[in-house]
């Protein structure tokens, strides 16, 4: 009889470890949803197995030994780095507010707490997967997997008139940017004989040039995924689909999928980018040009006319994608203002959205800027909280927001694109226009008919400390750049 | 004549061809959902066909997974589908238009 052995050690598992946790909670949540009779005891008891899981696999990320060189583990599926832990800590501070802000939502929007828990952590498992992706086929299960669970939460509201619509241009278009996607991925194969990010880079460092960096079939493929990763990350030309699917999903769907989905999203991007084909950099950097010139363009106008704020929010994440990219123009060096930049703006868009949740009308999705209005009259803490979250999203000091935006925008500059630097710095004086609006709109006009239903004080208070921990950044921004820095040097 | 891998690999890009322009041009949801599952399976075609030329496993690897992950994505996009025919009354995308752009 032969004998079995598994190619996994012990050290692989504990490198593992916050994927598992989160997985392991996905499974649990699901068991809790089948053991419990009533409807409340299972949301209730959901909830506390998808936190644990949150803390541990940030507890389980957090120990991992940061100046340890990074290696790949299950016969070269993942890689375990600084990396993958400096992403797993902020996915896992992510899914915990996620769940936190969203919680008293759910009631509202007709979505049960069961079921968005379930299928939230299973989403988050697919991105735990993502940001340690090694190899191409691994990419793609990953990708698949965070998706496919948002496709179905953005049509699980049962009153919603908009939210199946928003399911179906999701489900469609992000179909349609996988597909593109694994097409890219075919051809890439093709050319260089292998799914490894190591292998292909191998691969290009050797070949000659007419049959590696400069192979047309190659540079197809290559933009193709592009195309699929950039409709993940929102970017423009193809962010048609982000206003309609924010505004039509429930706000705690929207949520998740403009933190964790995007953040993961990009973390994926600079991993590919920078692990797999860095020798084509020459190429790929006038996509990624064109594609961080567009965003900030398009992201930034088309939120000017906006007057629903998950709308206006998610064009201003089309601009946030622009800025992001601009962080990939430090490469070959350490990436460390990209990685910043996606935790900096995670965070801020998910406080953005827990508050808009939180002054959220009794069974209404929608929040306008007028419903704002007056605001800081009737609940001045929250909406000072909420003004801290937009002023961190134009990028005004001294919030994170104005710290990220340094090191990407310095980043640019060093590496000779001032011109873009240029184009940012003005979108964003430009930008700063219509998060002002709001703000103006909370302090300064006449209180309307703002119920924001249950005033929970939890929910209030996990934003105020997310509040302070964005004002916190801000000024003392060094020991993230330190993180990111020290997490993103290493890809290459 | 027995088909050389370049033969494959236009068949490949054909069919993932008709699928973008079916996801793009066509109003039927179930059409569309139909063109995905082409442009997967062009996918597909071209991963196996690039297997067989390197003489490596890895793409076929690839395929058995992806077909997979389709049929996943096909129960969840009838799911979508089914529900909103419910709600509406009609599977054409052009008359489910409540939000803009």
């Amino acid at each position: 009889m032969l004998p079995i052995v598994l190619p996994v050690d012990t050290g692989d598992l504990t490198a593992l470890g916050p994927l598992l946790a989160v997985l392991i909670a996905a499974l649990g949540v699901l068991t809790v949803d089948m053991t419990f009779e009533r409807e409340e005891a299972r949301g209730r008891w959901s909830f506390i197995v998808g936190l644990v899981g949150a803390g541990l696999a940030a507890g389980c990320a957090s120990l991992w030994q940061w100046e340890a060189p990074g290696r790949a583990i299950l016969g070269g599926a993942l890689y375990a780095d600084a990396f993958s832990s400096f992403f797993d800590v902020l996915l896992a501070t992510l899914l915990g507010l996620t769940l936190v802000v969203s919680w008293y939502c759910l009631d509202r929007v007709k979505v049960k707490p069961a079921e968005f828990t379930g299928l939230a952590v299973l989403s988050f498992s697919g991105m735990f997967l993502m940001v340690r992706a090694a190899d191409m086929l691994t990419l793609f299960l990953a990708i698949e997997l965070m998706s496919l669970p948002v496709y179905v939460l953005a049509g699980l509201s049962a009153g919603s008139k908009t939210g199946r619509e928003a399911a179906l241009k999701y489900f469609v278009l992000g179909s349609l940017a996988s597909a593109i996607l694994l097409y890219g991925m075919a051809l890439v194969y093709g050319v260089t004989a292998s799914l490894g990010y190591t292998d292909i880079a191998g691969y290009l460092a050797t070949a000659s040039r007419e049959s590696g960096v400069e192979n047309p079939l190659f540079l197809a493929g290559l933009a193709l995924m592009l195309v699929g990763l950039g409709f993940k990350v929102a970017a423009a030309p193809f962010h048609m689909w982000t206003p309609d699917v924010y505004e039509g999903a429930p706000t705690p769907v929207t949520t998740l999928m403009a933190s964790g989905v995007r953040a993961a999203a990009a973390a994926a991007l600079l991993r590919f980018l920078a692990g797999a084909v860095l020798l084509t950099r020459g190429h790929w950097m006038m996509l990624v040009w064109a594609l961080a010139a567009l965003s900030m363009i398009a992201g930034n106008v088309g939120a000017l006319a906006q007057t629903n704020v998950k709308r206006l929010l998610a064009y201003s994440g089309i601009a946030h994608a622009g800025y992001m990219l601009l962080g990939l123009f430090a490469l070959p060096r350490g990436a460390g203002g990209f990685s910043m930049y996606v935790a900096v703006y995670a965070l801020s868009v998910l406080g953005a959205f827990g508050a808009l949740q939180w002054f959220d009308d009794r069974g209404r999705e929608t929040v306008d800027i007028e419903d704002l209005a007056g605001a800081g009259k009737r609940h001045p803490w929250m909406a000072s909280v909420m003004t801290v979250f937009l002023l961190s999203l134009a990028g005004i000091p001294p919030t994170a927001g104005f710290a990220a935006k340094w090191f990407v925008f310095a980043a640019a500059v060093q590496a000779g694109y001032v011109g873009l630097a240029l184009l940012g710095v003005m979108t964003s004086l430009f930008g700063a226009y219509y998060y002002l609006r709001v703000v103006i709109a909370m302090w300064m006009d006449e209180p309307a008919d703002i119920s924001g239903a249950d005033q929970s004080p939890t929910t209030g208070l996990v934003l105020g400390l997310l509040a302070l921990a964005v004002l916190f950044i801000g000024c003392f921004p060094g020991w993230l750049w330190f993180l990111a820095d020290l997490a993103s040097s290493k890809l290459v | 004549m027995t088909p050389a891998p370049i033969h494959y690999l236009v068949v490949s890009a054909l069919l993932f061809t008709t699928g973008v322009v079916g996801v793009l041009t066509r109003r039927n949801m179930l059409v569309i959902l139909m063109a995905i599952e082409l442009m997967l399976n062009g996918a597909n075609l071209a991963f196996v066909a690039f297997s067989r030329m390197h003489h490596q496993l890895d793409g076929q690897v690839v395929s058995v997974f992806v077909m997979t992950v389709a049929a996943a994505e096909a129960a969840i996009g009838l799911a979508i589908v089914v529900q909103l025919f419910r709600q509406r009354g009609t599977v054409r995308v052009d008359e489910t238009t409540l939000l803009r752009g």
